[in-house]
């Protein structure tokens, strides 16, 4: 079975759903037999999570998993009005 | 002046035990209100807002919050707004909060609102019946939004909301997901009943800076988009001598 680009929204759809992960704001791209993961979340527990789902999902793809953890800067400050 | 925290989308899940409260300790001195724009919950489980709760439990300042999509996704919304209540947390759905500081009054309107897109290209409430359903949720929601925000006789006046009520926000995300980030019902809620400032989050990959069509300045505080635990917007400032009047560093 190829990877194809149905396979790439149903495993949106489980990444949303998913209690691991639950995350609506992951990239799944397929190209050349690789599916592609890219996006930002909070840890690198969740990002391994990601991965995880995507493999037991597409396990005729490869998956690659590009998802970043999101790293929390200074706070700032804005004067409104 | 009023300085108001904002946030959005912490996503609190089991494993995020400790991850806010060491930057609470910041907002002594800094902020006033730390105000939560939903998405409090990774899948929606009140064992996760248990756990964001107890993070919550040593803020400094009064803590008002709404709920987001993610905070419905197990139907356990009412057991999540319960258990951020115990912890001393405000819950607005529809709902508004009067906090005074230092003699002058913020007035909060706080719901979830919904999408439905924006001028050109948005849903309408015509067909079938769960695409009127999915219209009249943000209809009803902009209405008491609307109704909120004109009842409040305080010196300054937020919209709270998770999905936004502008375009300008979303800059960064798929133009195709548009209708499913917000509605123009939201600020057409806005522009009607006036307001210093909306808050909103949902929107991760968009942007930080919008303003409504009458000018009320729009912030959109997803966490994964401000990277930042919180940022503080000021109300009222007015020595420009002090500080400029663009972002400068809180800590």
């Amino acid at each position: 079975m190829s990877c194809s680009d149905y396979d790439a929204e149903h495993l949106r759809d489980e990444l949303a759903r998913d209690e691991r992960v639950s995350e609506l704001g992951i990239e799944v791209s397929i190209s050349g037999g690789k599916a592609f993961l890219s996006g930002k979340v909070s840890s690198a527990e969740r990002r391994e999570a990601v991965g995880e789902v995507a493999r037991e999902i597409l396990p005729h793809c490869t998956v690659v998993n590009e998802v970043t953890v999101t790293v929390l800067n200074e706070p700032n400050l804005e004067n409104i009005g | 002046m009023i300085r108001i925290a904002a946030v959005g989308d912490v996503h609190f899940g089991d494993d995020s035990a400790g991850s806010l409260a060491p930057h609470l300790e910041t907002l002594a001195g800094n902020a006033d209100v730390l105000l939560i724009a939903g998405d409090l919950t990774k899948h929606g489980l009140a064992q996760e807002a248990a756990v964001l709760a107890h993070d919550l439990t040593g803020a400094p300042v009064p803590v008002v919050a709404v709920l987001g999509n993610h905070d419905y996704h197990c139907d356990e919304q009412d057991d999540i707004r319960h258990g951020l209540e115990l912890a001393g947390v405000t819950v607005l759905e529809g709902e508004s909060k009067v906090i005074d500081v230092a003699g002058e009054t913020l007035g909060i309107a706080g719901i979830k609102g919904f999408g439905g897109g924006f001028a050109g290209a948005c849903g309408s409430d015509f067909g079938e019946p769960e695409m009127k359903a999915f219209i009249r949720h943000t209809k009803a929601a902009s209405a008491l939004l609307c109704e909120r925000l004109s009842a409040l006789e305080t010196d300054y006046r937020v919209a709270l909301l998770h999905y936004s009520p502008v375009e300008d926000t979303l800059v960064g995300e798929r133009l195709e997901i548009y209708p499913f980030l917000g509605s123009y019902l939201l600020a057409e809620a806005i522009d009607s009943a006036g307001a210093d400032l909306a808050i909103h989050g949902h929107a991760h990959a968009g942007s930080e800076k919008g303003a409504t069509a009458n000018g009320v300045e729009v912030r959109n505080v997803a966490q994964p988009m401000l990277q930042r635990p919180y940022t503080v917007y000021r109300l009222g400032y007015s020595d420009q001598s002090e500080e400029s009047a663009t972002a400068t560093r809180v800590g």
